[in-house]
């Protein structure tokens, strides 16, 4: 674990917790899925001399591509923390160079309007929406971008640090209602990182939490959301470790000032 | 219909009006929220009642107060005596000193005593005595150590800041290198060291002292100038009735007491010995409350209670019959648990399980049958629980375990 400055953790939580959502999206999302139906290749972006993330185009899917994996992308460099964040929010002016795979210029216009669906599913639905469909996507969507915004703030944020150092480790399985989906998150204590998504672990969990449906799920998400009543409640049921439940919740509470809902 | 119906609507009510809804550890979060009680209607003996109406042999006496038993008669009465004078007055009564002479009767070492209302208060005025009479500024405590809500000792985080514990250093229970290290590295700055008799943190096992450990402690501090402190809230008057040192062997400066001091009365002291009066007199103490005539008319009942019916031989022997009854009966269901800790503050774990599922599994099921045992709590023993009581909770627990061991079935570590 090292500490970062706060647009360095910034740039890094764009980078891997967000970016890695429209892989997310398009097994989700019929209209996100016909965007790279036909399409194929791989992008990258990075931050120069700094974090990258890289995602490959295949076969109707996105997915988040190793080092080893990544051949000739579409490269898209920043040159500072700065104008990675700039990009990311939407403000100011700042657009990545593109160093290479210029080949692949084509992917730019699905990517952008990718983009524009997730944004719109990870603003929250309408508070009279009955149906739960849009609730579904937008939790799970939200939730892997949340956990993977931990790891970021849990290894390079000083005071996440901090708690993660009175934090036993272990593993937190996250589920929702009835629903067969559930998401994964891994304290590796021994050695000081975070890993998180379904596969991370094969190990039984040491925590699982559940959201009692996809309303909660996505209020537990927002600034305010209080755990103990909702514990107390029966909207969210913790059973297992529960200062590890507790420790990563306090970090998932240092995510909204790296991560502005959209 | 849900069996606290009644519980979760005034919970429901709460979550307006007070943060968090239950805060601190009767938290329902701390628990199985749903099935453990969340709120108490009345009690008798070792028994007590949640809003729902649900019966409960009791295993957590209040978290440790209630040494007695809820409503012990002469405790009782000796409230209701003073209750017919009051409670709170502009000064204290007669009864201060009188429990102040009696407590120092007690503890060997010590030769006065001073009072509050809560462990917190205790601890934190000792540190601040040892600072006076030392004029150093650290402290050092064992990692996991719980000894009270304030900023230098909180578990909590919230409001906290880096200069809280600028002064606070840690060290493991057990580890003698470590302390001597800290005593190294600080050398002539450390005003304390407190301890507690054994450790008992929440969500671990409770570990003993080994052989001569806390008679290093005290060594140590003796050689450095050190105030050693002793914090008895927990297990004061439960393993002797002279101090948890007695039972240890080793002798502290400073000794606080709490909880089952007035028999669940709010009460607490700090004794101490001579050498230490004059910055204990020079340390501000006081509270609005403090004073309070009834339940230092409680304590000496309660102590008076402790003395004559041996009352912590009593609680050992029940407690060795429950714990050597948990293992048994976990046993014939094919499982393993740890009991920890003293007879008396007994703690039940399943061996090879570090989580917890089973632990909670195991009480849910318990509350379900009238058992109230804490999934990650020390429990306590009071002199109301008779041997038909601890046979009847074993009872229930044969059941707890069997159902503990089919939903674990085929060494599955999560429900």
């Amino acid at each position: 674990m090292n500490d970062l400055s706060h647009p360095a953790i910034q740039c890094r939580v764009h980078l891997r917790a967000g970016l890695p959502a429209l892989g997310d999206l398009v097994g989700l999302v019929p209209e996100a899925q016909k965007l790279v139906d036909r399409t194929e290749g791989q992008l990258r972006v990075r931050r120069w001399r700094g974090p990258w993330v890289a995602l490959g185009l295949e076969k109707g899917r996105i997915r988040q591509l190793r080092e080893e994996e990544v051949q000739r992308p579409l490269d898209m460099v920043f040159l500072t923390d700065r104008q990675v964040n700039r990009f990311f929010r939407g403000r100011g002016w700042a657009l990545p160079l593109i160093t290479g795979g210029f080949g692949h210029l084509g992917l730019l216009k699905p990517l952008r309007l990718l983009a524009d669906l997730l944004k719109k599913h990870l603003r929250v639905p309408d508070q009279n929406e009955d149906d739960l469909a849009p609730w579904r996507i937008h939790v799970q969507l939200l939730l892997p971008v949340i956990l993977r915004a931990v790891k970021e703030i849990g290894e390079h944020d000083p005071e996440a640090g901090a708690i993660l150092s009175q934090t036993p480790g272990g593993l937190v399985e996250f589920r929702i209602g009835a629903l067969p989906y559930r998401t994964r998150i891994w304290w590796r204590k021994d050695r000081r990182i975070v890993e998180t998504g379904e596969e991370c672990a094969s190990a039984p969990p040491d925590v699982m939490i559940t959201f009692r449906d996809e309303r909660i799920a996505a209020a537990a998400m927002r600034p305010g959301f209080d755990a103990a009543v909702a514990v107390g409640r029966g909207d969210l049921v913790v059973r297992g470790l529960l200062p590890l439940a507790e420790g990563l919740g306090l970090v998932m509470d240092r995510v909204p000032l790296y991560l502005e809902s959209p | 219909m849900s069996k606290i119906e009644k519980s979760l609507a005034l919970f429901d009510r709460a979550c307006r009006v007070i943060p968090g809804g239950i805060y601190g550890h009767a938290s329902p979060s701390l628990t199985v929220p749903g099935v453990f009680p969340y709120y108490a209607q009345r009690a008798e003996g070792c028994r007590y009642w949640d809003a729902d109406g649900r019966e409960f042999i009791d295993y957590l006496c209040g978290y440790g107060p209630v040494i007695l038993g809820y409503r012990h008669p002469e405790v009782e009465e000796a409230v209701a005596m003073q209750q017919k004078d009051g409670d709170c007055f502009n000064h204290p009564t007669a009864l201060m000193v009188e429990l102040a002479e009696r407590l120092v009767g007690l503890v060997d070492f010590a030769d006065w005593a001073v009072f509050g209302k809560n462990g917190s208060d205790m601890t934190t005025w000792a540190i601040q005595v040892a600072r006076e009479h030392t004029g150093r500024k650290k402290v050092l405590k064992v990692e996991g150590a719980y000894h009270g809500m304030d900023p230098w000792c909180t578990p909590g985080r919230g409001g906290l800041i880096p200069e809280d514990r600028q002064h606070i250093q840690e060290f493991p229970w057990n580890d003698r290198q470590a302390l001597d290290d800290r005593l190294v590295q600080y050398r002539d700055q450390i005003a304390a060291v407190i301890v507690t008799p054994f450790h008992h943190s929440i969500f671990h096992d409770s570990v003993l002292p080994e052989p001569g450990f806390l008679k290093h402690v005290e060594t140590g501090c003796r050689r450095d100038g050190i105030v050693f402190i002793l914090d008895d809230i927990r297990a004061g008057f439960r393993l002797h009735l002279g101090g948890s040192h007695r039972f240890f062997g080793f002798e502290p400066d400073l000794i606080c007491f709490s909880k089952a001091m007035g028999n669940g009365y709010p009460l607490s002291a700090a004794l101490g010995r001579k050498a230490l009066h004059k910055a204990a007199s020079k340390v501000f103490l006081t509270g609005s409350f403090w004073n309070g005539a009834i339940a230092m008319a409680a304590a000496l009942a309660c102590l008076r209670v402790l003395e004559r019916d041996r009352v912590v031989e009593q609680l050992r022997v029940a407690g060795e019959k429950l714990g050597k009854g948990l293992a048994e009966a976990a046993r014939r269901h094919d499982l393993s648990v740890r009991i920890s800790g003293p007879p008396s503050i007994p703690f039940m774990t399943f061996a090879n399980e570090t989580n917890f599922f089973r632990s909670q599994r195991f009480c849910a099921e318990a509350i379900e049958r009238g058992v109230f045992f804490h999934p990650h709590h020390n429990w306590f023993i009071c002199a109301a629980h008779r041997e038909q009581d601890i046979e009847e909770s074993l009872g229930a627990a044969d059941a707890c375990f069997a159902v503990v061991r089919e939903s674990f079935e085929n060494n599955r570590q999560s429900p």
